[in-house]
């Protein structure tokens, strides 16, 4: 599975582990930005079950190594990302980030 | 060690004026709630307390902070289920901000942070409002942003 960031750049090139329409997703996680920590790959698990006509959806991000950084990112962005996840699936759009010129800057050059 | 902690946080399209509005009115939290009320006029040093519809008593405490919009500090004890009240007090801050969507990549919207933890020892009580909480959040996520909510009751 590959993914660009905004600017086009790679941001991810990852295994798939597991995958069983639609209720279990499981893929590896490292992340190729440049300034990153060098930590071994960690490891995603999306879970799907029906609850009363709606959708829990339960992220299980592990196999990070004792005092990981990537660790600390990712507790960061998940709820970002999961709460954007949810207004797009309930309204059509997304919490889109709103880049400005330096971030773009940034971001090309990571 | 630390003390046994729930921490939750969310994004939600709004404003942070709404989702104090959200917090502290009984009749938009009984939407969102599963028709819990909540007894309180939210000032400092104030009683709270929360009712199921058939009037049971759920849990009680005393607002111990209140700065609209951003911080409400509730001391909170659960009422109904005996194996929770006997763990006593917990304490449950919820922080409302406008912040970066994503860190470092800009855009805005309000995060809401709960963080709900017990006062003394004891892990059924942080493991009941572990359950809990996701869905009152999502409720009112979808509330604010859709003006309905995804669960009208309770799903277990």
């Amino acid at each position: 599975m590959t993914a660009l960031n905004p600017v086009g750049r790679l941001a991810h090139d990852d295994p798939i582990i597991e995958s069983d329409p639609p209720r279990r997703l499981v893929y590896g996680w490292k992340p190729l930005y440049k300034d990153l920590p060098d930590e071994r790959p960690s490891r995603v698990t999306f879970v799907l079950e029906p609850v009363k006509n709606q959708t829990r959806l339960t992220v299980t991000h592990d196999e990070f190594d004792e005092g990981s950084r990537m660790f600390e990112m990712i507790s960061k962005g998940w709820p970002a990302v999961l709460s954007s996840l949810k207004s797009y699936l309930e309204t059509g759009k997304g919490l889109e980030p709103s880049w400005n010129d330096e971030q773009r800057k940034r971001a090309g050059e990571a | 060690m630390s003390k046994p902690q729930f921490v939750y946080v969310t994004y939600i399209r709004t404003t942070p004026e709404k989702v104090w509005a959200a917090l502290t009115e009984p009749q938009t939290i009984k939407k969102f709630w599963f028709n819990i009320t909540a007894d309180s006029d939210f000032k400092p040093g104030s009683p709270w307390r929360l009712k199921f519809e058939d009037g049971r008593v759920a849990d009680t405490g005393e607002i111990l902070e209140a700065v609209p919009p951003k911080r409400l500090v509730i001391k909170w004890r659960n009422e109904f289920k005996p194996e929770l009240k006997a763990e006593g007090w917990s304490r449950c801050t919820m922080e409302i901000e406008m912040a970066d969507y994503y860190p470092d990549f800009g855009g805005k919207a309000v995060k809401l942070t709960i963080t709900h933890e017990l006062e003394g020892e004891g892990t059924k009580f942080i493991e009941a409002v572990s359950a809990g909480w996701p869905k009152v959040m999502s409720n009112l996520k979808s509330l604010l942003e859709t003006g309905d909510v995804a669960f009208q009751e309770y799903a277990s």
